[in-house]
């Protein structure tokens, strides 16, 4: 599903950074794995390469065995709409549009029409124990409401892979093991790869591998 | 953004409402700017009409002349001379090539009419020719014009301004036929007349008699052949300018006056007048549509700046927009569309207000303009109100410079990368 070779990226702000120096990552298709290290070790620049965010300086990128480079912005987004699911950890709904619109949001970009993507919005609320709040918006939601919601935001594409930045970051420990099984129940039963960033050891721990990320480079030795 | 998608515009009308307060308040300029456009072009319309409706055709090629006094010696004559034109000066100008005729005035008396034993003052009287109809522009209300045969057989008849007769009557038709006594003398009133434009104003007070010119002289005038004012009509294939000074040199000649003397023969080209109020005109739509378009612009400014700082605030959302997969061209679309609701909306309603305040104007204003008497040269009445092509040329504007002005936010906004903008939660 996911190679990564060789893959640098600088960020330069006057004083250049080199984030990633040579990392090479194996995903698997249907695996669930997350991404831990310290602050600045590189784990978000590597979600945001993997999600076509943002861009790499050398080595290569597969996705579902198609190369990921040199995009337009057009076919970033289709590819991003088409194949992927993000998951953040502050959220990210959108305030002024209900549980319902906002996961139907992304079939609007794919030119689902208004009834038919409302419908699969819905289907996907209700197999989330979320119908009864379909018509509320975001600030009526409790946080593990909120991110069941962002969950179903990035399911309702049906993408390969669901990308997750600290997805449980905002939540308490219940709330946080109720969305990890969530996510867990998704990988097994829809067999969709999930990469999920964290620095949580007991949510990394329930994913299949943890990959560890040291100073731009998965630390072999770790764990 | 897909045009025929209901969630399209809701997301269009909730970003604008959810501000209400900004919203209205940036809309106002816009609001204003297309009121000001739309009031300023309708009057500026209305005038220009105005004034045409007072110079019609005849009248806007017409050679004003009348007499003076001499300020420079001549052929042994002295300076100071008081010049009067006479008969002879109107055939000759008659038979200039280019001139189709010539109406023309005695000196005016001024003083009181007598009816049913009551006196009116303030009467001036004029003698003159029936084309005096067509060069100040009279129509009758009762009774007829003066005529050729009036002035041929000298006969006592005068006609009247209907706000005269108005002054002497509360039915001025009961007074045609009837005898008034003028200086002493009895005249019958052959008809009440009107003026429908007011250009040529000869008759200032409106309380002015015309009577035909041969029994003004007999009359009043002790036989003597005096004109004051000559009006000739130039054919509109002739240069008036240049009839004018074929004119003044015929005049000079009969009556000795240096041709250079400027003060011995006044003169006036109407379609000089005619083309330099036209040209400010002109010149006054240029000035409307340059004050009316900077004030629409201001407002439309004004919806730039708000739209901006909608994208400044929306950076997050535009953000997870990109990063769910909005193209480039959706995100524009989405700015561009509120740009152009925002400022269309408010167009419309400064339309609606400015048709409305035009319409109070036709009203209450015109009226005051033109005595209620409307020009039988215009293909259309008189108004201040803006004709449909107009308006929609404005609203035209509109709608591009909501396009455009939406364009530098949606660049903004483009320019937000779903990474800096996710970065930032």
């Amino acid at each position: 599903m996911i190679k990564l070779r060789n893959i640098h990226k600088t960020y330069d702000n006057g004083t250049p950074l080199h984030v990633l120096k040579g990392l090479d990552l194996d995903v698997g298709k249907g695996e669930m794995i997350a991404i831990m290290g310290q602050s600045g070790s590189g784990k978000s620049t590597l979600l945001n390469i993997l999600g076509i965010l943002d861009n790499y300086d050398e080595g290569s990128y597969m996705l579902d065995g198609k190369l990921i480079k040199n995009l337009t912005e057009n076919e970033a987004a289709m590819l991003r709409n088409e194949k992927m699911g993000f998951i953040f950890q502050s959220f990210n709904l959108i305030s002024y549009k209900n549980a319902v619109e906002n996961v139907a949001l992304p079939l609007y970009y794919r030119g689902v029409s208004r009834r038919q993507r409302n419908n699969m919005a819905m289907e996907l609320l209700d197999k989330l124990g979320l119908a009864d709040w379909a018509g509320h918006k975001p600030n009526e939601m409790s946080g593990g409401q909120k991110q069941r919601v962002a969950i179903a935001r990035a399911l309702i594409t049906s993408p390969l892979l669901i990308l997750a930045d600290e997805p449980t970051g905002a939540l308490d420990s219940v709330t946080s093991q109720e969305v990890m099984d969530l996510l867990k129940d998704v990988n097994k039963n829809m067999g969709i790869t999930i990469v999920c960033v964290t620095h949580e050891r007991s949510i990394a721990e329930q994913t299949g591998r943890v990959v560890h990320i040291k100073d731009g480079l998965v630390d072999e030795g770790a764990y | 953004m897909r045009i025929f998608d209901l969630d399209s515009w809701n997301e269009v009308f909730d970003t604008i409402s959810r501000n209400k307060k900004r919203s209205v308040f940036t809309a106002l300029g816009v609001v204003w700017g297309t009121f000001m456009l739309i009031i300023l072009l309708g009057v500026g319309n209305g005038f220009a009409l105005l004034f045409r409706s007072n110079v019609n055709n005849l009248v806007s090629n017409s050679i004003l002349l009348y007499s003076g006094t001499t300020s420079m010696p001549w052929n042994g004559l002295q300076s100071g001379r008081f010049i009067e034109f006479d008969k002879k000066d109107v055939m000759e100008i008659s038979g200039m090539q280019g001139i189709d005729g010539v109406m023309y005035l005695s000196p005016q008396k001024f003083g009181e009419i007598v009816y049913d034993n009551n006196t009116y003052d303030g009467m001036t009287l004029f003698g003159t020719t029936e084309r005096v109809k067509d060069i100040l522009s009279l129509k009758p209300v009762y009774g007829r014009l003066l005529n050729g045969i009036d002035d041929s057989r000298s006969r006592r008849v005068c006609i009247i301004p209907i706000q005269y007769a108005e002054s002497i009557t509360d039915n001025p038709e009961e007074l045609i036929g009837k005898s008034i006594v003028c200086e002493g003398i009895s005249i019958v009133i052959a008809g009440i007349y009107e003026k429908y434009n007011n250009t040529l104003s000869f008759s200032l007070n409106s309380r002015t008699l015309y009577m035909p010119y041969s029994t003004y002289t007999a009359l009043y005038g002790k036989g003597e052949d005096k004109i004051n004012i000559m009006i000739a009509d130039v054919d509109r294939k002739y240069d008036s300018e240049e009839m004018e000074k074929k004119a003044k040199e015929i005049l000079a000649a009969n009556h000795d006056v240096n041709p250079e003397d400027k003060e011995a023969i006044y003169s006036l080209s109407l379609s000089f007048v005619f083309d330099k109020v036209n040209g400010f005109f002109d010149g006054f739509k240029f000035l409307v549509w340059v004050v009316g378009l900077g004030s629409l612009l201001a407002g439309v400014v004004g919806i730039n700046n708000i739209l901006l700082i909608v994208v400044r605030e929306r950076r997050q959302e535009i953000g997870v927009r990109r990063a769910i997969g909005a193209k480039p061209s959706s995100i524009m679309g989405q700015i561009i569309a509120e740009s152009c609701v925002m400022t269309i909306a408010a167009g419309m309603i400064g339309l609606m207000l400015a048709i409305a305040v035009t319409m109070l104007l036709d009203k209450y204003l015109l009226p005051q303009f033109t005595d209620g008497s409307m020009s039988y040269f215009l293909d259309r009445p008189l108004t201040f109100q803006l004709a449909p092509g107009y308006a929609m040329l404005c609203m035209g504007i509109i709608v591009i410079m909501s396009v455009v002005i939406g364009i530098l936010p949606a660049r903004k906004a483009l320019a937000i990368k779903a990474i800096d903008a996710l970065r930032e939660e």
